[in-house]
């Protein structure tokens, strides 16, 4: 079975999608990654293992994998949430057919219209997030509970997510590591997405309309959530919400290590087709 | 979209509408680093093609619809320059010379109308399990292609003429102006020059991941494992020809002022050896990716 890759275009632009070429693909995985992350750094590992994983044939040649991308450092959670929700309206529980084939007004020679992958219609909906990636799922399935969308019946499974506050000596520690990422450590304070996770009031309300929402809708998936963290976690507080699904941390990773799976270390992927 | 799809539609046709769609460019300079752009995307086409991750018949097609022009393009600008201009011809450039040998022969082959797909292969051949990685590096390859600060940084240090350059660069850049420009991708000349070299510095991080994954997961026996990372090196190496006296003057100072910046914005935040880590980390993606090695040709 093959994959193939779509961009997304505007205003989604730097989000893609990875398409399964099996006629029964049922599902939807999204990622979203975490704090001037990107799609392809935080999640590339996912993209080279799971073709080879034993579990393909049975669950991940039957889903596509979307990789949505969004201002993780200038615009707050609740931006960044209903930028997903938009997101996942767009593609649950059809994606749109410019990233399945090849339009008419593009310049391309017609045997390239053999290709085009056929239309879909998704049963399934899993989310994965890291780090703010995690806090912005949570907040998005909230505003979900008081706006329709798919993302109510979803399933969470969220990786070192930043739903209990930040470690600032962690976090500079996180950003000092990426070629780029350094040119925003001096303007941090600027960021409202830092705000947001700094934000014991913030992450309070979160907590507690997840909480409420709980007593009202015990039927929507999505708002219990498969939490893990590494044991050598220091940029977020590694603190699960009550009656989320209690993991046992993954000794020896750190931030950015647990989510990325390796040879020798397939959890993540086993995280998701267990979820 | 089935990945020859995005690959014709997401990096192809931006580079051939400006090539086609532009009646003159008003820089000799950009021209040439056009057409390195699209030797460049015929390279992994090429390449793809040999590992099985384009199909073949539609692969020539994709060549036939938009490479064939391209290259009848090349040949026609290059056959009415006249020789007493300043600059040199494209083929007789050091920017086209600086391409492997390998490069070159299929560009030959091209120009004089052939069909260079199946000639010159990296010597890998066929890989089922490669499909992915290679999808993986097509990937980053293609928001490579889309970024305008990687760009703009590979015109400036590689193709800008000497006085455009001193003047642009000679603009001052301070910390804040370049966290501007990283927000809004859109910024001084200067600035996104040294944002450029930061996403390319990125970039080489990320194609050097998936290269050690790729030999990590055993997919390739070692012989094909050098012969596959020469040739995806081999792919980029005329985007940081150091052996270029102009290209390598205009590196250091990039370089320089990206490192004075660094120490700037972030002595005061981290201690001195993690600052020092960040430099290392900076300047070692760019070394592990863009080193020059000796080509390997397949026998």
């Amino acid at each position: 079975m093959g994959r193939y890759y779509s961009w997304f275009k505007t205003p989604n632009i730097d989000s893609f999608a990875l398409l399964s070429d099996d006629p029964d693909v049922a599902g939807a995985i999204v990622f979203v990654h975490g704090f001037l992350g990107d799609p392809h750094e935080t999640w590339y590992a996912f993209q080279d293992l799971v073709i080879s994983h034993p579990t393909a044939a049975t669950y991940w040649n039957k889903r596509d994998l979307f990789f949505f991308t969004y201002k993780s450092f200038d615009d707050g959670i609740e931006t960044s949430a209903r930028s997903l929700l938009r997101f996942l309206n767009l593609i649950f529980p059809s994606p749109p057919a410019n990233i399945l084939s090849i339009l008419d007004d593009v310049h391309a020679p017609k045997s390239l219209a053999s290709l085009d992958s056929p239309a879909r219609a998704y049963r399934q909906l899993v989310l994965v997030g890291h780090s703010e990636g995690g806090l912005v799922i949570r907040k998005a399935v909230v505003i979900g509970e008081k706006e329709a969308n798919p993302i109510s019946k979803a399933k969470l499974v969220l990786f070192a997510p930043a739903i209990s506050g930040v470690n600032p000596a962690g976090f500079y520690g996180m950003l000092m590591a990426s070629p780029a990422n350094w040119i925003a450590l001096v303007s941090l304070g600027r960021s409202f997405a830092y705000r947001d996770m700094n934000s014991s009031r913030f992450l309070t309300d979160v907590t507690n309309d997840t909480l409420d929402a709980r007593n009202i809708h015990p039927e929507h998936t999505a708002l219990w959530a498969k939490v893990i963290f590494g044991s050598k976690e220091d940029v977020v507080e590694p603190v699960k919400w009550p009656g989320d699904n209690q993991v046992a941390e993954e000794v020896g990773k750190n931030h950015l290590s647990v989510c990325k799976p390796k040879r020798g270390y397939d959890r993540p992927i086993t995280h998701i087709t267990e979820s | 979209m089935h990945r020859l799809q995005e690959f014709a539609v997401g990096t192809i046709v931006p580079e051939w509408e400006r090539v086609t769609r532009t009646a003159e460019p008003v820089d000799e300079s950009e021209r040439a680093m056009m057409a390195l752009l699209i030797i460049e995307s015929f390279l992994w086409l090429h390449l793809g093609v040999e590992l099985g991750a384009f199909p073949r018949n539609a692969s020539e097609d994709v060549f036939s619809f938009y490479y064939a022009t391209t290259f009848r393009w090349l040949k026609s600008y290059d056959d009415r320059r006249p020789r007493s201009q300043r600059q040199p011809p494209f083929l007789d450039s050091a920017a086209y010379l600086g391409l492997p040998e390998f490069a070159r022969a299929l560009v030959r082959m091209s120009l004089d109308g052939g069909n260079p797909l199946y000639e010159r292969p990296s010597g890998v051949g066929e890989r089922p399990a490669l499909v992915a990685p290679f999808q993986s590096l097509l990937i980053l390859y293609s928001r490579l292609c889309r970024d305008t600060a990687a760009r703009r940084f590979l015109f400036g240090i590689g193709f800008q003429n000497a006085d455009d350059w001193r003047t642009q660069w000679s603009q001052p850049c301070t910390t804040e102006d370049l966290f501007k420009t990283f927000l809004s991708a859109e910024g001084s000349p200067a600035a996104m020059i040294l944002l450029g070299y930061t996403r390319l510095s990125e970039y080489a991080r990320n194609v050097n991941e998936v290269l050690k994954n790729i030999e990590d997961l055993g997919i390739l026996d070692s012989a094909r494992l050098f012969q596959f990372k020469d040739r995806i090196r081999n792919i980029h190496a005329w985007r940081l020809n150091l052996s270029s006296g102009d290209t390598a003057q205009r590196f250091d100072q990039v370089r320089e002022q990206v490192d004075r910046l660094m120490d700037e914005a972030l002595t005061p935040l981290a201690p001195e050896d993690d600052v020092k880590r960040v430099h290392e980390l900076l300047a070692k993606s760019l070394e592990l990716l863009f080193d020059s090695q000796p080509v390997l040709e397949p026998a």
